[in-house]
C-alpha cells in the first residue's frame, strides 16, 4: 500500500481537485485503512508433538487491507515497511500437564530470526485451579510487541506445548476464545 | 518533543491559506505518520537475585539498545527510562523473558512498570502503574518464561517509566539477552 505523500503547500498555488483528492481525501482514507491484517483459524488444529514448536495456520481472515496473508497457511508477508503493532495468540485445550507457549519469528531477505517475542511457558500451563480441583481449563498466550518491519519481511507464529501428547489449539468455531493474529500499521520513524 | 495538531475550526468567509493547509493538513496527518514512539532492547540479560528483605532484590531493568526512537523518549547514559516528550496517551509494553528453571519449587516472578520513580527499585508505592506476576509451579527448564505487561497510561512531557522485576526463586536467575526483552511505548491519543 502507498503510504500517502504529505503536500508542502506554496503560496500562490491553484488548488486543484486532483490535489485535494490526492493530499487530503487519500490521507484521511489511507488511516481510515492502514496496512492491517487480523486473522484466525475457525477450526481446532493439533499440536502434534509434545516438546516441539509448531506454525499457527489460519483459514479466516477478519481483516486484511494490504493483502499480508493468503487466506490459508501460516505466513504473513508485510507489504508496506514501517511500524507495526504485532499480536497473535493461542489457546490450547485444557490439560492438566506440562508448559504453553507461543513465539514470533521474523524472516528478512531469506534469513530468518527466531523468538521476536515468547509468551507463555511454565507460567502459563493448565490453570491453578486445576491442580486443586483436578478440573483442567483452556490455557492461552499472548504476544504483544512493535516490530519495524520492511516490504517482505515475513512473520510467522509458533505454539509451543510439552503435555506429553498431541494437544489442540483451538478454533473460532468451537470456543468464544481462540487462536488469532493481527499485525497493524503504527507509523514511520 | 513532537507538536499535537490542533485542527482549525474552518469558517465561513475564511480565505484557505498555504499556511493553513500546511499546519492543518500536511502537519496534522504527518504527526499522526510519525507518532512518537520508541522501542528498547537488552542485550546482555540481567541477573537478578532474591532477597528476603525489601526491595527484595529487585532490579530496575537496563535497556541497553535501541530499535527505534523519533521522540527522544530514550537516551543511553539514562537507559532504565523512557521517557515521555510529548504529552499524551501512551501503549506501553513491558516484556521480560526468564532463563527456564527446572525445580520444583522455583519461586514467582514479578515485572512492575513504575513512573517517576527516580530509579528505585522500592516496590508497592503509588509509583508502581502495572505488574505482571507469575507463580511457576512446575519443573520445567524446556520454555523460558515471560512476564509481559500491556497497558495504555496518560503522560505528561517529562514524566518516565520504568521496569522493575523480582525474582523469589532463592537462587540467582538471569533474564535473556537479546530483542525478545523489550521495553516500548507509543503515542495512541491526546489526554
Amino acid at each position: 500500500m502507498a503510504i500517502p505523500v504529505l503536500r508542502n503547500w506554496s503560496v500562490g498555488e491553484l488548488v486543484t481537485a486532483s490535489m485535494m483528492n490526492n493530499y487530503v481525501r487519500d490521507v484521511g482514507d489511507f488511516w481510515l485503512d492502514v496496512p492491517w491484517v487480523h486473522m484466525d483459524n475457525s477450526a481446532n488444529v493439533s499440536h502434534t508433538t509434545s516438546g516441539s514448536y509448531q506454525l499457527l495456520t489460519f483459514n479466516t481472515t477478519l481483516r486484511d487491507t494490504d493483502n499480508m496473508h493468503p487466506g490459508s497457511g501460516g505466513v504473513f508477508t508485510v507489504a508496506t515497511t514501517g511500524i507495526y503493532q504485532v499480536h497473535a495468540e493461542v489457546m490450547f485445550a485444557a490439560n492438566l500437564t506440562g508448559c504453553r507457549g507461543l513465539s514470533v519469528d521474523r524472516t528478512r531477505s531469506g534469513v530468518s530470526t527466531t523468538g521476536w517475542c515468547r509468551s507463555g511457558a511454565c507460567s502459563s500451563y493448565a490453570d491453578d485451579i486445576a491442580t486443586v480441583d483436578s478440573v483442567a481449563f483452556e490455557t492461552s498466550c499472548q504476544i504483544d510487541r512493535m516490530m519495524s518491519l520492511l516490504a517482505g519481511d515475513e512473520l510467522r507464529f509458533y505454539g509451543y506445548q510439552n503435555s506429553g501428547g498431541a494437544l489442540n489449539m483451538l478454533g473460532s468455531g468451537t470456543t468464544n476464545y481462540y487462536t488469532q493474529a493481527s499485525i497493524r500499521w503504527l507509523g514511520q520513524l | 518533543m513532537a507538536t499535537i495538531p490542533s485542527p482549525k475550526n474552518w469558517a465561513s468567509g475564511d480565505e484557505v491559506t498555504a499556511s493553513q493547509f500546511n499546519t492543518d493538513i500536511r502537519d496534522g496527518f504527518g504527526f499522526l505518520k510519525h507518532r512518537p514512539m520508541a522501542l528498547v532492547y537488552d542485550s546482555a540479560g540481567e541477573t537478578v537475585t532474591f532477597s528476603a528483605s525489601a526491595p527484595y532484590g529487585a532490579v530496575v531493568y537496563s535497556w541497553d539498545t535501541l530499535e527505534f526512537d523519533n521522540d527522544g523518549i530514550w537516551s543511553s547514559g539514562a537507559n532504565t527510562r523512557l521517557t515521555c516528550r510529548t504529552t499524551g496517551i501512551y501503549e506501553i509494553t513491558s516484556h521480560v523473558e526468564w532463563t527456564g528453571y527446572s525445580n520444583a519449587n522455583a519461586g514467582n516472578r514479578y515485572l512492575f512498570v513504575t513512573k517517576n520513580n527516580a530509579g528505585s527499585n522500592t516496590l508497592g508505592t503509588s509509583a508502581d502503574i502495572a505488574l505482571d506476576q507469575q507463580y511457576v509451579k512446575i519443573s520445567d527448564s524446556s520454555y523460558p518464561q515471560s512476564t509481559h505487561v500491556c497497558m495504555l497510561a496518560s503522560l505528561t512531557s517529562g514524566d518516565y517509566i520504568e521496569t522493575v522485576i523480582v525474582n523469589t526463586k532463592t537462587t540467582a536467575l538471569t533474564t535473556i539477552a537479546g530483542y525478545s526483552n523489550h521495553f516500548s511505548m507509543c503515542f495512541v491519543g491526546s489526554s
